[in-house]
């Protein structure tokens, strides 16, 4: 995806270059130590140790002045187990399309010192010409317990500098960590440092280079949280190109330019046979006289159910008129095909890039391209997003992981007859938690034979994200398949043990997610509620709910809690006291947690009961008005989680009168 | 490029249909499939194969073309799109052809496939010779249909494909044609085709004879959590060459049992003819120092070997078959399973032992060497042992296998033990006891504020042992190792909180491993004026048992077991006990369940204990297991009840 966006925006920039004489590229020199002082080192009570990490990512322009990249990736590791061992023996290197390893070395330190140096034939190739991706790998040979892994490449990458991410954090300590950027004389690198990793700093020494350069003596491991985004809160930093002194040219890797080229590209240069290709397209498939957001719904239906979404790289792919002729487009062929559609329907779509914020951050503060990985698309007459190709996005619910962050969006500006593209970072918001419900409604009726056996009516009904992991899919399945869903829905709700007597599902359809709540209703016949003690029972009424997650253990938390998605969860449920026995313990349905800051309730647990004649009503409702928990925030939290697991222990003990 | 055929061009799409071979199905077989079928998204109408095998120049050379042709009957159609044929050494892709039909009003179009993308294929083995070529099917739609077309050379004669009549999807028709020279002897060998319409003929046509395999209707098979290997229930037939004239002579290739190991052997004899390293003759003196029992020194050596050599698999052409030189192994200290067994075979020839290089099949593999005595029966190669009438199968792929327990993957298997250039002998690896696999928690526990208190103790052995260290290896922080714990011990609800864990012998291979733990459960007890139920059945086994209602297909599971729960109450001070509930049991062949109470004193002694004394599990089992099932858990659900006394 990445490579296929940077083909789009590397158009406008190749003339960097200047006409000054070839210099050495620094890996000529580059090679590893002999003896390396790492392997005197003792490390006790871990299982791996990073203890060499040195990146060198240098531009420098050949000698017909057309400026290469080369990057250097040197690493050792101490391993302590065989699990270790086991994941670490093997390497993969992956090589992008246009780019060469050139130079590859691999050896193993033995705890006694000896050293094991891999043959060149050891290295092996794997190429995938769909992907265009191929990988170098090796495998480490003879190693045991205590041993060195060390090995380094150069890679000859494609010369993309507006913006490159390098993640130098990894789960477990290191030590002697390095990396250098290196440039010629005339092109300016600004770098940006995140998650507390120092700032690079440019070295006034080197007079024939620019030279940029962080070391470090150790870097401590990011432990892996729960709801935690790992790889987004390790410590990385950022470089891309800004300033060329020949021709005096800043802020080069902005985003107006990357703004101009994705709109050139899915608005303005579309061909007459394309345009004529989609034209026909509507005209067989569409009724434009429709309110806008039914015609958004039906475009997007239909693409989605229509055409297959291929990562495959190819021409075809792209090109409307044979996008439409064989149903196959790639994410830039679907994007390309809305961006028209809507075009000729006359209704504003506004192309959005944006980051997985489980990934990385999109930050607003610097641009660099490196933050625009994935597309979404922006309908702002309804302030609604959905991604182009994801089967389980529709209008509205776009995949959450790239909401709650920020994200530029580009659109098409028409002045008089001039038409052009505009860029700009807004924050994507989070959808709602009203629009993502999961709220269950239940009458239950003790058998009067035995009340340790129970029949319920039992009624959920899912929207939202709640719905997406299942509902786009049901339309595509077969019976089959799609009672063996509703099963493991009544299943994990309620028990294993249920005999279902009559089920009943609404808006299974193709087109239903996000615009109708899937409703599953079926009466239930179980004896997996009430325990029997002589002649008392114990009806266990939280587990209607269904297991609850819980946070009971009392763990030191360190990185931000982020949840996927806001969400709603409204349960009733009903049931007579049976004729003959009294309920004493019905407060213990009373829970109330709740949190709110600045007079906004972010989060709530409430269960609560009414009693009517013999008639008694529970209610027990949780939302999350909040998807990224702040370390300050986070007990609260957990109280109110942990207030619906509790519920989920509630009994009512029966006795007779 | 997408070709038009209008209908007055019918002929011409019926020319292109005989010169392909078939005739593509009309409209009409749209709603005859959908209503046929209607729990299928795609109905094979057409699975062609034409094999040729003649004799050119002293070799065996086959050639095959095989045709598919597949009905989309849903909107899932479109995900049925990109489709990946494999090939390696053995089995080379010589051409590949592929289209889309589509019905429309103007008459049939064919859109053909333009781009065909190869790939080298990165799967288990780390090194081998698995490629792909990859397409994706234009205009797929409800009512399309594909085509499939290939052309494919087999390098080697003993690995003919088995045809498969059946797969997850419904085959309309098969025809397999195999064209032989009069002078190879070929074998059909049938499996699970019992009422299956399947019928094989036989013809002789200028010298040559022709078989002809055809099925017709075959019903789409289920694929389930836990279903055992296709081969064990699909319908398949495995063509044989048996052997071949070759000037006069005869040519014995899968014969028999004899056959096959003549090849075999031929792919072993020539390793481990160097010196040993004399590294590793020094590491096999100093795991041989203090031993005098040859027991003794063959343990010492497999666990070497389990410890030391990491598995990385390697299935380059024949080095899928042969194993590598013992010194290699030993330099790289890595290998895949005939790497293990090579350097153990060559480990125990410095160490005077006796030692067999054996071939095996996992149990994924159902056929018996006599059945089937060509490469398809096994996958796998172990060494093996005999001492006083005992084998042990050696297995050193795997971490923390005490010598006489096999890997649980062959339990059950024929082993063909090497014994020399002409000798084999086939030996049954036994299958374990549930006994000797056992998990045993107990726990002993008392009423504190509401909560119940206490300490426990579990103790794992056999393949549960292995099991849990291979879980614990990576359970590498505190963090992650007491939340493994809290995992396993977990008993009442999910407020359950471990503390103070000891391990005791962890990663032991002839030792049990204990952990010792404590523990509160909170929210669990329930009470009404002086009265505290307590329930039990903290550890509600059975609900492993997690069965689809209308299981199709057999279930596997990995070994016998013996698991048991015994839980000591210690009733508070003050207070009495007034309910106690009944004890339950249940057994039949291949399960025993038992829940028992028993008083004594200000103590109340529950032992719940399960037999699992099965490998898999057939569908009507399954249902008596469910039958079980409920029936467990309704005494799950029986209370103690104590009272305060005043």
């Amino acid at each position: 995806m990445q490579a296929n966006f940077t083909k789009l925006l590397i158009l406008f920039c190749v003339c960097i270059s200047l006409s000054a004489t070839a210099q050495a590229p620094f890996y000529n020199n580059y090679d590893w130590e002999e003896n390396p002082a790492y392997a005197k080192t003792k490390f006790a009570d871990k299982d791996i140790v990073g203890v060499k990490n040195h990146v060198v990512s240098e531009f420098i322009y050949n000698e017909a002045g057309d400026l290469e990249k080369y990057f250097v990736e040197h690493k050792a590791f101490w391993l302590n187990s065989d699990e270790k061992i086991e994941e670490y023996n093997k390497v993969y290197i992956p090589i992008g399309a246009d780019s060469e390893i050139i130079v590859h070395k691999a050896r193993v330190i033995n705890k006694s010192g000896k050293i094991l140096v891999l043959n060149d034939t050891e290295f092996l190739t794997a190429t995938d010409d769909e992907t265009k991706q191929s990988y170098k790998y090796f495998a480490f040979e003879g190693l045991e317990m205590g041993s060195f892994i060390e090995y380094f490449y150069v890679e000859k990458q494609s010369t993309s500098y507006n913006g490159t991410r390098l993640s130098l954090q990894h789960s477990f300590d290191q030590h002697d960590v390095a990396f250098t950027l290196l440039s010629p004389r005339n092109l300016f690198f600004a770098t940006k440092s995140y998650n507390g990793l120092p700032a690079m700093v440019f070295d006034t020494l080197t007079p024939e280079k620019n030279s940029w350069s962080l070391k470090l003596k150790s870097i401590k491991g990011l432990e892996e949280e729960e709801q935690a985004t790992f790889n987004a809160n390790k410590q990385f930093i950022v470089y891309k190109l800004d300033r060329n002194t020949y021709g005096n040219r800043r802020d080069i890797s902005s985003y107006g330019q990357a703004s101009q080229n994705l709109y050139n590209f899915f608005f303005k240069n579309i061909s007459e046979a394309e345009k004529q290709a989609v034209s026909a397209f509507i005209k067989e498939n569409f009724d434009p006289a429709k309110d806008k957001k039914s015609l958004i719904r039906d475009v997007e239906n239909h693409l989605k159910a229509n055409l297959f979404f291929t990562e495959v790289k190819s021409d075809a792919h792209e090109n409307l008129v044979s996008i439409l002729a064989n149903k196959i487009a790639d994410q830039s062929g679907f994007i390309k095909l809305f961006a028209q559609t809507f075009k000729q329907l006359q209704i504003p779509m506004e192309i959005v890039l944006t980051s997985d914020r489980n990934e990385i951050k999109f930050d607003p503060e610097f641009e660099a391209y490196n933050f625009l990985n994935e597309y979404l698309l922006y309908f702002p007459e309804f302030k609604s997003f959905t991604h182009p190709h994801e089967l389980e996005a529709r209008l509205g619910f776009p995949p959450y992981e790239l909401t709650d962050t920020y994200g530029l969006f580009v659109k098409e500006v028409t002045v008089g007859s001039f038409a052009s593209g505009v860029g700009e970072v807004r924050y994507i918001d989070a959808v709602v938690a009203e629009k993502t419900t999961d709220n269950i409604d239940a009458k239950i009726v003790f058998n009067p034979d035995d009340l340790s056996s129970l029949t319920i009516d039992y009624r959920r009904e899912f929207t939202g994200y709640s719905a997406s992991v299942f509902q786009p899919y049901l339309g595509l399945i077969s019976q089959e398949q799609k009672d063996e869903i509703y099963q493991n829905i009544l299943d994990n709700s309620l028990s294993q043990n249920i005999e279902v007597e009559n089920l009943k599902i609404e808006n299974e359809g193709l087109n239903d997610f996000g615009v109708h709540p899937f409703v599953l209703q079926a009466k239930v016949n179980t004896d997996d509620f009430v325990d029997k003690a002589g002649n008392r029972y114990i009806f266990k009424i939280g587990q209607l709910i269904g297991l609850q997650v819980e946070m009971y253990e009392d763990k030191l938390r360190e990185q931000t809690l982020e949840a996927d998605f806001q969400r709603t969860y409204f349960r009733t449920l009903t049931f007579d006291i049976p004729e003959g026995f009294q309920i004493q313990n019905l407060d213990d349905i009373n829970i109330d947690e709740s949190f709110s800051e600045n007079g906004k309730t972010l989060m709530y647990f409430k269960s609560s009961y009414a009693i009517e004649g013999n008639t008694v009503t529970v209610t027990a409702n949780e939302q999350y008005n909040q998807n990224i928990i702040d370390l300050s925030l986070y007990e609260s939290y957990r109280k109110v989680i942990n207030s619906a697991a509790d519920f989920n222990k509630v009994k009512l003990v029966l006795t007779p009168k | 490029m997408e070709t038009l055929l209008k209908k007055k061009n019918y002929k011409i799409l019926w020319f292109i249909c005989l010169w392909s071979g078939l005739a593509i199905a009309q409209n009409s077989d749209f709603e005859k499939y959908k209503a046929q079928y209607p729990d299928a998204s795609v109905v094979r109408l057409n699975n062609e194969r034409n094999v040729k095998i003649s004799l050119e120049n002293g070799r065996l050379n086959i050639l095959q073309n095989t045709r598919e042709e597949d009905l989309y009957l849903n909107a899932s159609a479109i995900h049925h799109a990109k489709k990946s044929l494999s090939y390696n050494t053995f089995f080379n892709l010589l051409e590949v052809k592929a289209s889309t039909l589509n019905s429309e009003e103007s008459g049939v179009v064919v859109t053909a496939v333009k781009d065909f993308v190869e790939k080298d294929e990165l799967n288990d083995a780390f090194y081998d010779d698995q490629k792909s070529v990859n397409f994706i099917l234009p205009n797929l739609k409800p009512g399309s249909i594909s085509v499939i077309e290939t052309k494919e050379q087999i390098n080697n004669p003993r690995f003919l494909n088995p045809i498969y009549l059946g797969d997850a999807f419904p085959v309309a028709n098969t025809r397999i044609v195999i064209e032989a020279d009069k002078d190879i002897t070929l074998q059909f060998k049938q499996f699970h085709t019992d009422g299956i319409d399947v019928k094989i003929s036989q013809e002789e046509k200028r010298g040559k004879i022709i078989y002809t395999i055809e099925s017709k209707n075959v019903s789409k098979f289920s694929f389930e959590n836990r279903s055992p290997n296709s081969r064990k229930y699909v319908p398949h037939i495995i063509p044989v060459i048996t052997q071949y004239k070759l000037k006069g002579k005869e040519v014995k290739l899968s014969g028999d049992v004899s056959n096959l190991y003549q090849w075999y052997f031929s792919l072993i004899k020539n390793i481990n003819t160097q010196t040993p390293n004399p590294d590793l003759v020094k590491v096999v003196d100093s795991l041989l120092r203090d031993k005098t029992e040859n027991i003794d020194k063959v343990r010492a050596i497999y666990y070497w070997a389990q410890e030391h050599i990491k598995y990385i698999a390697f299935e380059y052409a024949l080095g899928g078959f042969v194993p590598r030189d013992a010194n290699v192994v030993y330099e790289k200290k890595y290998g895949d399973c005939k790497d293990n067994s090579s350097i153990m075979s060559e480990m125990f020839q410095i160490a005077n032992l006796p030692g067999s290089i054996t071939w095996i099949g996992t149990r994924s593999i159902p056929y018996s060497y006599s059945e089937l005595p060509s490469p398809i029966s096994d996958n796998h190669m172990i060494l093996t042992y005999t001492e006083g009438g005992k084998t042990f199968f050696l297995d050193a792929t795997s971490r923390y296998h005490p010598l006489d327990l096999p890997t649980s993957f062959i339990q059950g298997k024929e082993a063909l033990v090497a014994v020399d250039s002409l000798h084999y002998e086939i030996v049954e690896v036994p299958v374990a006891n549930p006994e000797r696999n056992l998990w045993i928690d107990r726990a002993r526990f008392s009423i504190a504020d509401n909560r119940l208190v206490g300490k426990g103790e579990g103790t794992a052995t056999g393949y549960q042992k292995i099991e849990m260290y291979y879980q614990l290896e990576s359970q590498t922080t505190s963090q992650k190792l007491s939340n493994y714990y809290r995992q396993l011990f977990k008993k009442g609800n999910n407020k359950f909180s471990l503390s103070n864990f000891k391990e005791i012998d962890k990663f032991a291979y002839d030792k049990d491993f204990h952990v010792t733990y404590d523990f509160t459960i909170e929210d669990y007890l329930s009470s009404y004026e002086n009265e505290i139920f307590v329930n039990l059945n903290l550890t509600r086994y059975m609900q492993v048992f997690d069965i689809e209602k209308d299981r199709k297909t057999e279930m596997e599971f990995d070994y016998k077991n013996h698991n048991e729960f015994l839980y000591s109450f210690d009733v508070p001070e003050g207070y009495k006990v007034t309910f106690v509930p009944e004890n339950f049991s249940l057994e039949n062949d291949w399960l025993a369940v038992e829940i028992s109470y028993r008083q004594e004193g200000q103590t109340i002694h529950y032992a719940h204990k399960i037999t699992q004394n099965f490998l898999s599990l057939s569908v009507a089992q399954l249902q008596e297991l469910a039958r079980i099932k409920s029936k467990v858990e309704k005494a799950y659900k029986e209370v103690v009840v104590i009272e305060k006394m005043n």
